[in-house]
């Protein structure tokens, strides 16, 4: 027999292939609850496979509102505030809300937020925008270092960015968002994160600036990303995506006195990579290799 | 052949404008040059008087540029003068910062200011920073003549260095000064020569140099470039922006909502600015957010939320010893809706009085008071006189356009 944490572990390792039967099996979930605990857990899932996967709204509300008659829910406890939290975010999404007003600066942040990369993820980005710009200036009115919404803003950001990143067309006001994203992901990483998430961040931003075609400005943030690998010694991974986007930054611009010691970084970070690390880069690398080549 | 060691002064600011011009990064350069990342680092920071002939030549050849330019001349000597340095702390002195920026919150502007007069040999980089900063200080005090003084200063010092992030700032002082005295297609060329310099300065001056030139714009008539650029403001501010910059331009985007007579957009964006006002105690936004809602319930017919507002307002502004046209053309509008239109007369003579210095101002609150003025079958020739006369030495031609179209009795 599965056990709750079991079943939450694989829900997340296959909600992006397949979200459709993860939702088929929440029911399991809500049937394996075994503490008051489990409740929050089991909503951030319901929120995210009904929310950004599939664009259930009612569906994921009435899900969320049936675990308040579980009977190991707790009023007054996180499982409350969270579930309240995720109904607001769905009915937020779905255009069905007007005011937050009852929820803390905090859970307005979370809410707007969260709510942003689920319709950005149905396509609908000046809705997305606005929210995430709300989401920003609330956020503009003072957080402490340590409340979860620096977390819910880093991570919008990035997938924001992310989202964007991948449309084959995108008009002047998504390309704004889209390094409005990437620069806040890394602007809220740094108030939680360390300098793996200074990496990551910078390389958000340089990929983001070379699909809005601004190569001078995403061979900057390649430096910055690489800088920050060199200077806290980071993992093997983090330098080959810095050297990566500084390689492609330097093809967009057409440098190949650039691009070919940039490659030549990536096939040596590749070299000390580990075998699933290389398995999943190693179209990236060939990728590159081939453009650098034909420079 | 071995090079002789032979050191140069360094030009840092010279180097740290080439290395943002090109893009380049600190890691990146030191790898080309062969030093440690340190050295880099201490050169464009200015900790570092001299540098090597050999690294001066591959600085040269990494950065493009002639070895001459990478070091200092003469006139270009990094620290000021004794007798600079005493001017700017008289300067600061007389000047009470305390006092006059404590009621708003520029604690840390004071703090920056005190402590830079405490350095014993002024770098020359440093002093125009004070002045840049003492500029600032002085625009939000609304003391022009110091501004002017404040603003000179940085622009010697930013030229002396060829310090182009200090240019920027100078610049956008120049623009607000312009501006100020009605000069407005000066202010919009000083704001696009900023624009120009956008490597070489952060989110946060482009965001107050589209802030500044949209409200420029909006009092010019030019309602929706003036919106075009506000909305810019927000997008710089949202990336490295503090929450009275956002509050200032929501501010200003609540003023356009009423010039576009969308009651719903200045409600929704005079809501926001103030809720970012409150949370920082930025009191001087807070209460231009009350006049703003007053303005959008008076249109509304709501009589008694507007007074609420009015009051909180001028009371407001009055506690911080504020009087400016902008404030009481709002209060003259605000009872003229509201019908009380003595106190509306009130209101604008104030402002006309006050707005002396500022034409662009000064043409709006006439604009009011020749409103009101007809309302009362008062004699409003003059008043609309004296507008016109003033939006067109601004060059502010959409706005004498408009005025003409409207259905009073232009001369």
């Amino acid at each position: 027999m599965m056990t709750f944490d079991e079943y939450i572990k694989k829900s997340w390792n296959d909600h992006a292939t397949d979200a459709k039967g993860v939702y088929n099996t929440l029911g399991l979930g809500v049937a394996l609850i075994s503490k008051n605990d489990d409740i929050p857990v089991l909503a951030r899932l319901i929120n995210h496979v009904c929310g950004d996967h599939l664009g259930l709204w009612s569906e994921g509300i009435e899900k969320l509102q049936d675990l308040t008659t579980h009977p190991l829910y707790v009023k007054g406890t996180e499982s409350q505030l969270s579930i309240q939290r995720l109904v607001a975010t769905l009915k937020l999404s779905a255009d069905a809300v007007t005011s937050l007003k009852a929820f803390s600066l905090s859970d307005q942040i979370r809410i707007y937020a969260l709510a942003s990369g689920q319709i950005m993820e149905r396509g609908e980005a000046a809705r997305s925008k606005d929210y995430f710009i709300r989401s920003l200036e609330l956020a503009m009115e003072g957080l402490t270092k340590e409340d979860p919404a620096n977390r819910a803003l880093a991570i919008t950001g990035y997938n924001l960015a992310c989202t964007l990143e991948e449309k084959n067309h995108r008009s002047q006001e998504e390309r704004e968002l889209m390094i409005l994203a990437a620069k806040n992901s890394l602007k809220y990483w740094q108030v939680i994160g360390g300098p793996d998430e200074t990496a990551v961040g910078e390389y958000r931003i340089s990929q983001s600036y070379l699909k809005a075609g601004q190569t001078v400005e995403a061979f900057e943030h390649a430096q910055q990303s690489i800088e920050a690998c060199i200077e806290y010694n980071l993992t093997p991974i983090n330098h080959f995506y810095g050297y990566e986007t500084l390689a492609m930054a330097e093809i967009q611009r057409a440098i190949r006195d650039g691009a070919v010691p940039a490659f030549k970084k990536m096939e040596e970070s590749y070299s000390i990579l580990n075998e699933d690390e290389k398995l999943k880069v190693l179209p990236t690398l060939n990728r590159i290799r081939a453009t650098v080549v034909s420079l | 052949m071995t090079l002789t060691i032979d050191p140069q002064p360094l030009n840092s600011i010279f180097l740290k404008n080439r290395i943002i011009e090109l893009g380049l990064k600190q890691w990146w350069l030191a790898e080309q040059i062969g030093v440690d990342r340190k050295t880099v680092n201490r050169w464009l920071r200015g900790q570092v008087k001299s540098i090597q002939k050999e690294n001066l030549i591959a600085l040269s050849k990494v950065l493009d540029c002639e070895t001459r330019e990478l070091t200092l001349t003469d006139h270009q000597s990094h620290t000021a003068n004794s007798e600079d340095q005493k001017t700017a702390a008289e300067l600061i002195t007389a000047s009470s910062l305390m006092e006059k920026l404590g009621p708003v919150g520029e604690w840390n502007v004071i703090e920056s200011l005190l402590k830079s007069t405490l350095v014993p040999e002024l770098p020359l980089y440093v002093l125009g920073e004070l002045y840049s900063q003492l500029t600032i200080v002085s625009w939000r005090q609304s003391k022009i003549p110091q501004v002017e003084i404040y603003n000179k200063k940085t622009k010697e010092i930013a030229s002396k260095l060829n310090d182009k992030a200090l240019i920027a700032k100078a610049l956008l002082s120049e623009a607000n000064i312009f501006s100020w005295r009605g000069e407005c297609r000066k202010s919009i060329e000083c704001s696009k020569s900023i624009f120009s310099l956008e490597r070489f300065i952060g989110p946060k001056l482009m965001g107050s140099t589209h802030s500044n030139l949209g409200g420029l714009l909006y009092e010019m008539g030019e309602i929706d470039l003036g919106l075009f650029h506000v909305d810019k403001s927000i997008f710089y501010f949202l990336i490295d922006g503090t929450a009275l910059n956002l509050s200032i331009s929501h501010c200003h985007l609540a003023i356009i909502g009423l010039h576009k007579n969308d009651l719903q957009m200045a409600e929704a964006h005079a809501v926001k600015s103030q809720d970012l006002a409150l949370a920082i105690d930025f009191r001087r936004g807070v209460y231009m957010a009350n006049l703003i809602l007053a303005n959008v319930q008076a249109a509304k017919g709501l009589i008694s939320d507007s007074v609420m507002n009015l009051y909180k307002g001028i009371e407001g502004f009055k506690s911080l010893k504020v009087e400016e046209g902008l404030n009481y053309e709002f209060a003259g509008r605000i009872c003229r809706l509201n019908g009380k239109l003595e106190e509306s007369l009130t209101y604008l003579n104030k402002g006309v009085g006050v707005s002396n210095e500022f034409p662009l101002y000064q043409a709006a609150v006439y604009l009011e008071l020749a409103l009101t003025q007809q309302k009362l079958q008062l004699d409003h020739r003059n008043s609309i006189q004296q507008s016109l006369r003033l939006f067109d030495k601004c060059e502010a031609t959409t706005k004498v356009d408009f005025i003409k179209s409207m259905s009073l009795d232009v001369p």
